[in-house]
């Protein structure tokens, strides 16, 4: 531990700040809480192969009321709750249309990287894909967010700098304790949203099919999504009792992929298809691949658990 | 998984929308609006109850493997429907003898073309290869 300091990391949920009249800072730290709940719901689902195809044989009639049914169970939760805890039924259709929206963006970015969509596609199959997973990703944005933004630790902190400053040895024990607490929250949040598409053979049809560069791609969404949801989303303060290298955003971020990256290689080695641990290129590649939605399961781990 | 948000939650939101706001809410209408205009147009078109598939052997790019011969055939959907378990038929004469092979596509795409590899013992050219679409479903 390279220097002592009691705080918090990363950004609250507090009012905007005065330099930003336009409020694009809180709009994006909004929209980046909207992915993070988005990423959280849908993950699994984008990953799952019957989504695909019945997105693709969806008639146009079929996926007018798919999109109309989106938006109509996106209007009502955010009646109830909206992503930006606005109330008032007018200000929960903008959210809705704003759900939905980033809900699409967000399906066609996940989908294209791990290559399920392509350019030169047929429009109606990657429109059908895109609709059919946006109605649980942008369900996620209007729920899921709502849900976690809660979870800030500023009471902890409050309810801490009210007593006397602890001496440097309390500080590096509870360094201890928090670094304990958040590798096993990772841990254990990464198995639990991936030991369900650990043995499936999306994992192995998805990273046949893709090559060094777009698992490049993968692990750098992978490293992005980690990032958003631990840091720059906003949703949970982040407590720092000593503050080192280690601590840093990039390392914690790096630390939390690289773990996930060792519950995906250890759920495909004992649950995976045997294709996908048959020689070092195929469980590679499939390790990367299995790796962005438990990255994704490994940082919400560390918001939830 | 209720939760019911704290008021800290609430205050930054407080007060009217702000121009970054309204700037991600118009590219999200403009976005499921566009959608909503192709599906309709969509929609007018006539949905075809029969696809039209073509199975097209490609010779010149046929490669050799452990004494084999690997033939790639592009399977083609020219209708504005997907379509699932789509059997092709290749049709073929070895020494003299009718033979035939099966490959299943799980779905093709509207519109939309792959490729299936056949493995032969003998050079392609010379067994009057054939292949067509034998049966499919859709939903």
């Amino acid at each position: 531990m390279l220097a002592t300091m009691a705080g918090l990391r990363a950004s609250s949920t507090g009012p905007p700040a005065k330099g930003d009249p336009l409020g694009l800072a809180q709009e994006g730290k909004d929209l980046l809480a909207a992915i993070t709940g988005g990423a959280i719901v849908g993950m699994p689902l984008l990953y799952t192969m019957e989504m695909w195809f019945h997105g693709m044989t969806l008639g146009p009639e079929h996926q007018l009321g798919l999109l109309a049914a989106i938006l109509l169970v996106n209007l009502l939760f955010n009646v109830v709750s909206g992503f930006r805890h606005e109330s008032g039924f007018a200000s929960a259709v903008l959210e809705s249309v704003t759900a939905v929206g980033i809900g699409m963006l967000f399906s066609g970015v996940i989908l294209w990287l791990i290559g399920e969509i392509a350019p030169g596609d047929a429009f109606g199959d990657v429109l059908g894909k895109v609709l059919f997973e946006s109605a649980a990703v942008s369900l996620g944005v209007s729920v899921a967010n709502a849900n976690v933004r809660g979870k800030s630790r500023r009471r902890e902190q409050q309810e801490q700098v009210k007593q006397q400053p602890p001496g440097r040895a309390e500080l590096e024990r509870r360094q201890t304790q928090q670094d304990i607490r958040d590798f096993s929250s990772t841990i254990a949040g990464a198995v639990l949203f991936s030991i369900n598409l650990g043995p499936t053979e999306e994992v192995l049809v998805i990273a046949a099919r893709l090559g060094p560069e777009q698992l490049l791609l993968i692990v750098l969404a992978s490293l992005a999504l980690c990032y958003v949801i631990l840091f720059a989303s906003g949703i949970r303060d982040q407590p720092v009792h000593v503050r080192s290298v280690v601590q840093s955003p990039a390392a914690e971020t790096i630390l939390t992929y690289s773990a996930s990256l060792a519950v995906a290689l250890g759920l495909l080695w004992f649950l995976g298809e045997r294709e996908s641990v048959g020689g070092f290129g195929n469980l590679l590649a499939s390790t990367v691949v299995l790796g962005l939605p438990t990255a994704v399961g490994g940082a919400a781990g560390r918001l939830m658990l | 998984m209720s939760h019911a948000p704290g008021e800290d939650d609430k205050a930054h939101s407080a007060g009217p929308r702000r121009i970054a706001e309204w700037i991600s809410f118009g590219v999200s209408l403009m976005l499921v609006l566009a959608v909503v205009v192709h599906l309709v147009v969509r929609s007018l078109e006539p949905w075809p109850e029969a696809i039209q598939t073509h199975v097209t052997p490609l010779l010149d790019r046929v490669t050799r493997q452990e004494g084999r011969f690997v033939v790639p055939f592009e399977v083609r959907n020219g209708s504005a429907r997907a379509v699932r378990d789509l059997q092709i038929r290749i049709r073929y004469e070895a020494e003299g003898r009718p033979e035939s092979m099966d490959v299943v596509i799980d779905y093709l795409g509207q519109a939309s073309v792959q490729v299936v590899y056949g493995y032969f013992r003998e050079d392609p050219r010379s067994l009057s290869l054939t292949a067509e679409s034998v049966s499919y479903r859709m939903d």
